[in-house]
């Protein structure tokens, strides 16, 4: 009979060993491989990128596998759900910190290193976090199709925007050390920046708008 | 209680926004919903699911396999747990940076000598 995800999480704090991780890697592989891909692909490179975050991710999980347990604490209908929304916030960490870094120096983090950080991080989102996504009004053809007609480096200055975006907070900016990164890679400054930004989006909403697309 | 302030200032914070804001909001509510931005919680991962489904995708042979997390050596991690990790193995040291001397904390340097006396 196969394992409950909260039998295998405290097999895996108790008993670390091959076979368990080897469960574990299995039975979550599909869910933070599709999640990578979809994130990564419109990014250069966004297959393996996506691949490097997956390692990663996989291995700073399992490197902090008992803060999560004691996290968690008793078995609920939700532990599959956490597992995964807690990969899904590793995998974004990682990402960020490959967003954050100059192009020559593009290397993921160390996958031995899962701050203590994260892990509270991730907790604190899930306790306190509103609902404010409100249901899509954009469909995913025209969103698609939108992007597809911004240039490379729309695209990915747009996406970075998105990536750092807050609801409760729209007037909030980047990091200024993910600015610097953008205007270092594009030879730009956050000026530019922020109108290749504003062009990305008025093009966006022009393709959306548009009945033909 | 607060959750309703903060729900007064989220309106108040709506109102406030231009033409530009709303569609950046519109815009990131739909890459959230579509996958393209990770999800963080598990209302995030309902979503994603009811979405694209939770069923196996096509995975590279490469990735296939649970070998990305042994290696021969065993490497002592930051919270006391031992884990057979990727990088050190053959194929994830094409992947992965071996990690710099400065990166590693003191209990690592540690290990790290007490291998190489083994």
């Amino acid at each position: 009979m196969e394992k409950s995800d909260w039998e295998l999480l405290t097999l895996l704090v108790e008993n670390n060993s091959r076979q368990v991780q080897s469960e574990f890697f299995n039975r979550y592989k599909s869910f933070l491989l599709q999640i990578c891909r979809i994130r990564c692909k419109h990014f250069d490179g966004g297959e393996q990128l996506a691949e490097d975050i997956f390692q990663n991710t996989m291995i700073k999980a399992l490197n902090g596998i008992n803060l999560l347990h004691k996290r968690i604490s008793v078995e609920t209908t939700n532990t599959q759900k956490h597992i995964k929304a807690w990969l899904a916030t590793i995998a974004r960490n990682e990402f960020r910190e490959f967003l954050r870094k100059n192009p020559e120096e593009k290397k993921l983090s160390n996958p031995f290193r899962l701050k203590i950080d994260e892990i509270e991080v991730y907790f604190e989102l899930n306790d306190n976090k509103d609902e404010v996504i409100e249901k899509p009004t954009i469909n995913k053809e025209k969103l698609d199709a939108g992007l597809s007609l911004l240039s490379d480096r729309e695209k990915h200055i747009l996406l970075v925007y998105m990536e750092y975006y807050n609801p409760i907070e729209p007037n909030r900016h980047l990091p200024d050390n993910v600015i610097a990164q953008l205007c270092n890679q594009y030879n730009i400054n956050s000026t530019n920046l922020r109108q290749i930004k504003s062009r990305s989006l008025r093009k966006l909403m022009i393709a959306i708008n548009d009945k033909n697309i | 209680m607060i959750k309703i302030f903060k729900l007064l200032d989220m309106c108040d914070k709506k109102q406030d926004l231009t033409d530009e804001q709303k569609f950046e909001q519109k815009v990131f509510n739909s890459l959230k919903h579509f996958g393209y931005l990770f999800p963080e919680s598990i209302k995030d991962v309902d979503r994603f699911e009811e979405l694209h489904g939770d069923t196996e995708i096509d995975i590279p042979d490469h990735l296939q396999s649970p070998d990305i997390l042994n290696s021969a050596d065993e490497f002592s991690l930051e919270f006391g747990l031992s884990l057979k990790v990727a990088a050190f193995s053959d194929t994830a040291s094409k992947r992965f940076e071996l990690p710099e001397d400065d990166d590693l904390g003191e209990n690592d340097k540690e290990n790290e000598n007490q291998d190489k006396t083994l």
